[in-house]
């Protein structure tokens, strides 16, 4: 256990915009709806659960209309589903993040005040469950045209699936026809077998999330590689994946 | 006799039926198997893509690629 800061935030990505450099705090609620159920006769209020969760993610940041900031990232985009990937503890392999599939944006919010930075502001209401897995690539830059990320040893195998995720920020592809992002798993170490094919990246910012079924074996690991020929390529990515229990 | 002389010739033909990486430097193999964290740019990875037919799989990998249905055998070798 650890205590965590604002400088322990790895990544807040929104569709693969990095917003990161341009939030001030970010307010992460999941919330259990729950009906009062004291009747008459009782002393006490009581809550019940009606079995249904909620997420919502709220932003308050800098106002910035560069390409890729947070105004474009932000804007004109009310009522649309977006990806969103958080790092809260580390942008460090294995680490946790928490990612949202269904984030409708519900609010974004543009405030120019006297003597202050302009503000970008925004709201997003879940639409589908929150999902917490490891990071198998943090984000940041893979060099090469192709490689494999460290492996994440989970100790034993699991049966129900999981899910993977992975967001795009930056991609210059110099000749190359795309990049391709997987995560693989392996019973030994030693052999690596796809689980998780994310569908070809031709253009950043992306984001993509793939369910998987079955058996997901001890050992997961990423991976990316560049499809055709080029030079001069360069990628900022991340990878996650959360194995389900 | 004859049943020696065909595996020397004839190695055992798999298919993957997924996309599989593995290493195939024998030395990097038994640092693997005796549980050493061998350094990814050492390993020298292999990548067979979907449908390639291939016979150098890490032999302690071909049992769970097998029952886990992500290779099948193309002949007996």
């Amino acid at each position: 256990m650890a205590k965590y800061t604002g400088a322990n935030v790895g990544f807040f990505l929104i569709d693969g915009y990095e917003l990161t450099g341009y939030t001030i705090d970010i307010t992460h609620n999941v919330e259990a709806t729950t009906e009062e159920s004291h009747t008459l006769g009782d002393a006490w209020a009581e809550n019940t659960s009606v079995a249904l969760n909620k997420f919502q993610f709220d932003q308050n940041g800098f106002f910035d209309d560069d390409v890729g900031a947070s105004n474009e990232a932000l804007v004109a985009m009310a009522g649309t589903q977006r990806q969103v990937a958080l790092s809260i503890e580390g942008n460090t392999l294995g680490k946790k993040y928490i990612a949202a599939v269904g984030a409708v944006e519900s609010k974004y919010s543009r405030t120019a005040a006297r003597g202050a930075l302009h503000k970008g502001n925004a709201t997003h209401m879940g639409s589908g469950a929150v999902e917490e897995g490891l990071i198998h690539t943090p984000l940041g830059s893979l060099a090469g045209s192709s490689g494999d990320g460290t492996a994440i040893d989970n100790g034993v195998l699991t049966s129900n699936g999981g899910v993977a995720h992975m967001h795009v920020s930056q991609l210059t592809l110099g000749g190359y026809t795309n990049i391709a992002l997987k995560v693989r798993h392996s019973v030994d170490n030693i052999t690596y077998a796809d689980l998780a094919t994310f569908t070809a990246v031709t253009a950043a910012p992306a984001a993509q999330r793939v369910v998987v079924n079955g058996t997901v074996n001890r050992y997961t690991r990423s991976n990316w590689a560049y499809g055709g020929a080029g030079s001069g390529q360069s990628v900022t990515a991340f990878i996650g994946f959360k194995r389900n229990p | 006799m004859v049943n020696v002389k065909k595996e020397l010739s004839e190695p055992t033909v798999y298919e993957a039926l997924v996309g599989l990486t593995y290493p195939t430097d024998p030395k990097v193999l038994e640092r693997l198997a005796a549980g050493e964290e061998v350094p990814l740019e050492e390993l020298n990875l292999t990548e067979v893509a979907p449908g390639a037919h291939v016979t150098d799989i890490p032999a302690q990998s071909i049992g769970w690629l097998l029952e886990q249905g992500l290779i099948r055998k193309v002949n007996d070798g």
